[in-house]
């Protein structure tokens, strides 16, 4: 545990110059900007969380850039330690841009007077954790075993396979006549959401775990 | 001396090249020079050495223990010195530290600051702010300050001026006056290994040519030069690497092949360039 901690502060460290106040204050102008266009607060936690995502790539890129993979070699550190620690790396990463986008999404309610609904916020944050930590398990052993150069193009491949999977099935379910039962499965559910948030939870960490099992494959066989 | 590496019989296969049954050893206290043409396979070697890449045969023993690369506490023992810094360039020297020392149990801050000192560096420039020797020399102070007992020297030297390589040869030389500590140095430029090395590994084309005393591998070969009369046929089988012009001919032979020179022809000693360049003509090992 304790050396993948060390990776993860070493990702922390490699990516640094890119998380400084200049940058995060740029984002969040962009998400305000956005967020008065549209008149609401919480169009924000999106795209926040977005940023999010594109940071976990980072230590892959600028390891790339800087040939670190010479360091990682000559570090007495073992491969699986390194997969482990870039996997703690993102999780914190998401779970930081999830609190500036529910802090920023205060914020802004505040600066638009608008009403802040503490529940709906937190399940649009909750709801975003899981999709964009789910596409990254989806990238991540395509960057330990191709780099960041030939898994670039790939690994946004999931960013569109995913809405445009998740739009085709409500088409389908709208073309069957499919929706009401949905609609109404989604209401007795509601009253009951328990045994649903378990199941998907339980099915997020599968998917998960099986990213990091190949992930540890793939960085285990990969050369240099 | 206990040998602080040993490496015996390894095997890399690629698509167009092989690294075929190589065994050497580094006796501790020493300093093995790593010659051989581009594509040899130095670096393939090294990169075998640090488990970069998985070697298809062979071992590798390290202060004594089967190596695979990711025995962490043996690697702790390692010190990699690359011809260019594999550290984030906008890092700080101090930011190295800050990065590097919790990975190593022995890292010791205040030789880090000793050798940044002695080295001339300045802690809060930034590495992509540092001149090619200075980029050697932080490698160097990061290695010396993790206890690292093998430093692993992949052309260190390209492109450092002559004094910078005569100041990375003190440090080298300091570094392996007692018998816990060894260099594997690669280089192209073999002069510096005839001031510094005590053994010199040779490779070709993925294959051996020699590995063992540098003394006795320079004193084993003599350069020949001569007129065109005195190429006897006896004398143009046993020169390596012959080049024959319109007034004579100049090549390597063996020291126990001296009967066949005549009187007249002028020899001289070898230096690991004539022997790297003769057999390389040669095409065969020695």
């Amino acid at each position: 545990m304790t050396q993948t901690l060390r990776v993860a502060r070493l990702d922390f460290l490699t990516i640094q110059q890119y998380l400084g106040i200049r940058q995060l204050g740029f984002f969040l102008l962009i998400a305000f900007v956005l967020c008065y266009m549209n008149g609401t607060s919480s169009f924000s936690i999106g795209i926040l969380m977005m940023y999010g995502l594109f940071y976990t790539a980072y230590p892959f890129a600028i390891g790339e850039k800087t040939k670190i993979d010479l360091l990682y070699a000559s570090l007495p550190l073992q491969k699986k330690n390194l997969v482990f620690g870039r996997y703690l790396f993102a999780f914190l990463i998401n779970l930081g841009s999830g609190v500036i986008a529910f802090l920023f999404t205060f914020l802004t309610a505040l600066v638009l007077r608008q009403d802040f609904i503490l529940g709906e916020t937190a399940a649009a944050i909750v709801g975003c954790f899981f999709l964009f930590t789910l596409v990254e398990a989806i990238q991540m052993p395509f960057y330990f075993k191709l780099g960041y150069t030939k898994a670039k193009l790939l690994v946004f491949l999931p960013l569109i396979v995913v809405p445009a999977a998740l739009f085709g099935l409500f088409r389908m379910a709208q073309e069957r006549g499919l929706l009401d039962y949905f609609i109404n499965l989604g209401n007795q559910v509601s009253q009951n959401p328990l045994p649903l948030i378990l199941f998907c939870l339980l099915g997020w960490m599968l998917f998960i775990a099986i990213s990091v099992l190949c992930s540890l494959q793939n960085y285990h066989k990969r050369e240099w | 001396m206990a040998n602080v590496l040993e490496v015996r019989g390894l095997c890399k296969d690629y698509p167009l090249f092989s690294l075929q049954e190589l065994s050497f050893s580094i006796p501790g206290g020493s300093i093995m020079g790593f010659i051989g043409p581009n594509g040899a396979g130095k670096t393939t070697t090294i990169k075998a050495l640090l488990g970069m890449i998985q070697k298809n045969a062979g071992t590798i023993h390290l202060f004594g223990e089967e190596f695979d690369g990711s025995q962490t506490q043996q690697k702790e023992s390692i010190g990699v010195v690359m011809d260019s810094p594999f550290y984030v360039e906008d890092w700080t020297l101090l930011g190295v530290e800050r990065a590097l020392s919790p990975f190593y149990s022995r890292w010791d801050s205040a030789q880090y600051r000793d050798c940044l000192s002695r080295f001339s560096l300045d802690p809060r420039k930034k590495v992509k702010e540092l001149s090619r020797g200075m980029e050697i020399k932080l490698m160097l102070a990061v290695a010396l300050s993790h206890g690292a007992r093998l430093l692993l020297l992949d052309e260190p030297t390209s492109g450092l001026d002559p004094v910078a390589r005569d100041e990375l040869m003190d440090i080298l030389r300091d570094f392996v006056c007692d018998e816990e500590h060894a260099i594997l140095f690669s280089t192209h430029i073999t002069s510096d290994l005839e001031k510094i090395a005590d053994y010199i590994t040779f490779l070709q084309k993925g294959r051996l040519v020699f590995t063992g005393e540098k003394d006795a591998l320079l004193e084993s070969y003599c350069m020949v030069r001569g007129g065109a009369s005195d190429l006897t046929s006896a004398l143009r089988e046993k020169l390596l690497g012959l080049r024959e012009h319109s007034v004579g001919f100049e090549g390597m032979l063996s020291c126990r092949d001296l009967r066949l020179l005549p009187q007249g022809v002028v020899t001289e000693p070898c230096t690991l360039d004539d022997i790297m360049v003769h057999v390389n003509k040669e095409g065969s090992s020695l």
